[in-house]
C-alpha cells in the first residue's frame, strides 16, 4: 500500500546496495522468507483440493471450491464447462454467484444431460433456483423462489412462455437444499423434505439439454449456490 | 504531549520530521477509513435491510488518499530531477526498496490469514498468484488487491523514470518540462476515462474493474499532479495563487474534499448490495471524484503552510505514530475482523461498530507494531540507499 517511505526524499543516490555490515540481517530475512513461504505452502496445500469427486452414482458433481473468479465458474468435474447463458458468473467464496446479472435473468449451464436430478444448495432469499432440460433461453425446466408470494414454483418455460407447473410453500428457510428431477414426462421438485411431482404432457423430446442455475433480475447477486450434484434421470 | 511522544518514539521510534511530517496522519485516517468500511460491512452482512451511508464509500475513499499518497511521494524525486538536470537513481534500486517494502509484511500477514481462514476460504484463493500478488482478483487476504495494483503502478513508475529524462532532454525550458509532465498526467487521466467509459459499456466490465490500473490511472494522477507542483516550486518557480491560497486556507481545501466526497455519496445507490447495479454514470461518477476528494484533503500537507490547525494535529504523536503502522494495520485488520466474526457468528453485531472497531483496532496495531519494529523496519535497512553513495 502507499504506506510509502518519501522515495528519495533526501536525494542520496538510488543505489539499493546492502549496508555494509549487514550480512546477518540479510541471512535472517532469507530464513524468514523461507519459513514464512514453507509454513504458506504447508497451510495451502492442506485446504487446497484441486479435484472433485463425484458421489457414487453422480453424473458429475460441483461443489464450486475455487479460486475467487469475477467473470467465469470455471469447470465442474470431469472438466464440465460450465457456460454463462446470461448475466454474467463467477466464483466467490466457494460458492457460484451472479457478479452481473443479466436483464431479466441470469443462467448458467452445464453438462449434456437431457433426462437428470439435479440438486443444489441455495443460500438467499431473492428469486433464484435452479434449472434443468435447459435447451435456450426460451425453453427449460425451473424450480425457482418468489418471494413475493412465499412460494417455490415448478416452471416449464417453452418457446417463451412461462407456465407455473405446481407450487411449493416457501418457509423462508436459507439455506435451502432444491432438487429437481426431469424425466421425458414427469417433473419432481423438492425443497427440503417437500416435493412435489407434476406431469408435464407437452415436453418435447430433446436430445441435447443442460442443468445449471437461475436467478431472477438484479436481486440475483444476491444468492449463492454451492454442491450441485447431477444424476442420470429417469 | 512529551509523555505521549515518548510512548510512540519507544513503540515505533522516532517519528518522521520534515516538510511532510504530517502525511503520516493522513496514512492514519485513510487506513482507519478502510478499517471502518470493513467493519461496517461486516455487521452489514448479518443484519439485512441496512440503507447506504457514507460509511458505505470509507473504504474506496481510504485507497484513493492511499493510491494519490502513492503518486505524490514516489513521483516527486522523478520530478524535481526533470526540473532540476540531476539524475535520478537507478531504476532497479527503485523498484528492489519497492518490493522489499510490499512484499515481506504482506507475507507475514498472508501466512497469518492462512492460518486463520477457513478451509473453504482457503481453497478459494489462488496460493501462487495470492503469494506474488500476480493477480488483483485471486487473492486470499482481502485488501491484497490494492497491492497488486501498487506494483503494477511501480512498474509504470519504473518505466516513466528512463522514458520522461531522455524525452526532457529535447525541452528547451522549465515550461516545456513542465508542459511535458502535464501532458503525461492528461494522458494518463484521459485513459483513466476511456477504460471507465469500456467498463460501463461492456456487461461483464464489472469484473475488470478492480484488476485494472487502468481504472486508478487519474488517482495516482492526483498525486502526481501535487507532486509536480511542489517540484515546481522548489525549482523557484510560481505556483499558481489560487492553488497556493486554497492550501494555505486548509479548511477551504476541505470543504472541496467535502464536496467532491458528498457528491460520492450522493451518487452512490441503495442499498449497498445493489452497488452491481448501479447506473453506468454513476459508477463513472464515483469514481471519478473520488480521486480530487483525496486530492484536495492532502492539497494543505504538501502546499500549504505546516502551522494550521488539522495538519498540525496530525503531526502528533499518535497519529504519526497509527501512520507508521498503517501498513501492518491495513494488511491484518480484516483477518482479525473475520476471526473475531468467524468466533461469534451473529453475536458479532452486539458489539455494535464502535466495539468491534475498537477490538479489531486494538488487536491489529499489536500486530502491526511486532511487524513493524521485527520485520519491516530492519527489511527497509537493508536496502535503505547509502547517504554517501551520491
Amino acid at each position: 500500500m502507499a504506506i510509502v517511505e518519501a522515495e528519495g526524499a533526501s536525494s542520496v543516490s538510488e543505489q539499493a546496495k546492502v549496508n555494509d555490515g549487514s550480512w546477518l540481517r540479510l541471512a535472517l530475512f532469507a530464513l524468514f522468507v523461507v519459513v514464512v513461504s514453507g509454513v504458506y505452502a504447508f497451510v495451502m496445500r492442506a485446504a487446497y483440493q484441486p479435484d472433485q469427486k463425484p458421489a457414487f452414482g453422480a453424473l458429475f458433481a460441483d461443489n464450486f471450491d475455487r479460486p475467487r473468479n469475477e467473470a467465469s465458474l470455471g469447470s465442474a468435474s470431469g472438466d464440465r464447462k460450465w457456460t454463462a447463458a446470461d448475466g454474467l458468473w463467477g466464483i466467490d467464496a466457494g460458492k457460484a454467484v451472479v457478479t452481473f446479472p443479466g436483464k431479466q435473468t441470469s443462467i448458467a449451464v452445464v453438462g449434456n444431460v437431457p433426462s437428470a436430478s439435479v440438486s443444489v444448495t441455495l443460500t438467499g432469499k431473492a428469486r433464484c433456483g435452479l434449472v434443468a432440460r435447459y435447451v435456450d433461453a426460451s425453453n427449460y425446466v425451473a424450480l425457482e423462489r418468489v418471494p413475493a408470494f412465499a412460494v417455490w414454483n415448478v416452471v416449464v418455460v417453452r418457446d417463451g412462455v412461462a407456465t407455473v407447473l405446481d407450487k411449493i410453500p416457501d418457509d423462508g428457510g436459507s439455506p435451502a437444499q432444491l432438487r429437481l428431477e426431469v424425466g421425458a414426462r414427469v417433473v419432481t421438485a423438492g425443497v427440503g423434505e417437500r416435493s412435489v411431482t407434476v406431469t408435464d404432457t407437452a415436453a418435447p423430446a430433446v436430445s441435447s439439454a443442460a442443468v445449471g442455475l437461475i436467478g431472477h433480475d438484479a436481486a440475483a447477486t444476491d444468492c449463492t449456490w454451492d454442491d450441485l450434484w447431477v444424476f442420470k434421470g429417469n | 504531549m512529551s509523555r505521549a511522544r515518548s510512548v510512540v518514539t519507544r513503540v515505533v521510534g522516532e517519528p518522521h520530521g520534515g516538510r511532510f511530517a504530517s502525511l503520516e496522519g493522513y496514512r492514519a485516517v485513510a487506513a482507519l477509513l478502510v478499517v471502518v468500511f470493513h467493519v461496517r460491512g461486516e455487521l452489514t452482512v448479518r443484519a439485512a435491510g441496512v440503507d447506504a451511508d457514507p460509511v458505505d464509500n470509507f473504504g474506496n475513499f481510504g485507497v484513493a488518499i492511499f493510491f494519490v499518497l502513492s503518486g505524490f511521494l514516489l513521483f516527486r524525486p522523478t520530478s524535481r530531477a526533470l526540473f532540476t538536470g540531476e539524475r535520478e537513481g537507478g531504476t532497479g534500486g527503485f523498484l528492489l526498496r519497492r518490493a522489499l517494502r510490499i512484499y515481506p509484511a504482506y507475507w507475514l500477514a498472508l501466512t497469518g490469514w492462512a492460518l486463520l481462514a477457513t478451509d473453504q476460504a482457503r481453497r478459494a484463493a489462488d496460493p501462487i498468484s495470492s503469494f506474488f500478488l500476480l493477480s488483483s482478483s485471486l487473492t486470499g487476504l482481502g485488501v491484497a488487491w490494492t497491492l497488486a495494483i501498487e506494483l503494477r503502478f511501480y512498474i509504470f513508475l519504473a518505466v516513466l523514470r528512463v522514458v520522461l529524462p531522455v524525452l526532457a532532454k529535447r525541452c528547451s525550458s522549465a515550461a516545456a518540462v513542465l508542459r511535458l509532465q502535464l501532458g503525461l498526467l492528461a494522458a494518463m487521466y484521459v485513459t483513466s476515462v476511456v477504460f471507465r467509459a469500456y467498463i460501463v459499456a461492456r456487461p461483464d466490465g464489472r469484473a475488470l474493474m478492480n484488476g485494472s490500473l487502468f481504472n486508478y490511472l487519474d488517482w495516482f494522477a492526483v498525486g502526481m499532479l501535487l507532486a509536480i507542483a511542489v517540484s515546481w516550486r522548489d525549482a523557484g518557480h510560481r505556483v499558481p495563487s489560487a492553488l497556493h491560497g486554497l492550501a494555505d486556507r486548509e479548511w477551504a481545501s476541505f470543504v472541496c474534499a467535502a464536496m467532491c466526497f458528498g457528491a460520492v455519496v450522493a451518487v452512490m445507490p441503495a442499498p449497498m448490495s445493489l452497488a452491481f447495479n448501479e447506473p453506468p454514470l454513476v459508477y463513472f461518477f464515483r469514481f471519478a471524484l473520488q480521486g480530487p476528494a483525496a486530492g484536495f484533503l492532502l492539497l494543505p500537507a504538501v502546499l500549504g503552510r505546516s502551522d494550521q490547525l488539522v495538519q498540525r494535529t496530525l503531526r502528533r504523536p499518535w497519529p504519526a505514530a497509527i501512520g507508521t503502522l498503517s501498513y501492518g494495520l491495513y494488511l491484518w485488520h480484516k483477518s482479525i475482523l473475520g476471526w473475531i466474526a468467524d468466533r461469534l457468528h451473529s453475536e458479532v453485531s452486539v458489539l455494535g461498530l464502535v466495539g468491534c472497531f475498537a477490538a479489531v483496532l486494538v488487536v491489529s496495531l499489536l500486530i502491526a507494531t511486532l511487524s513493524y519494529r521485527l520485520l519491516e523496519r530492519p527489511v527497509l535497512a537493508l536496502a535503505r540507499p547509502r547517504p554517501d553513495a551520491r
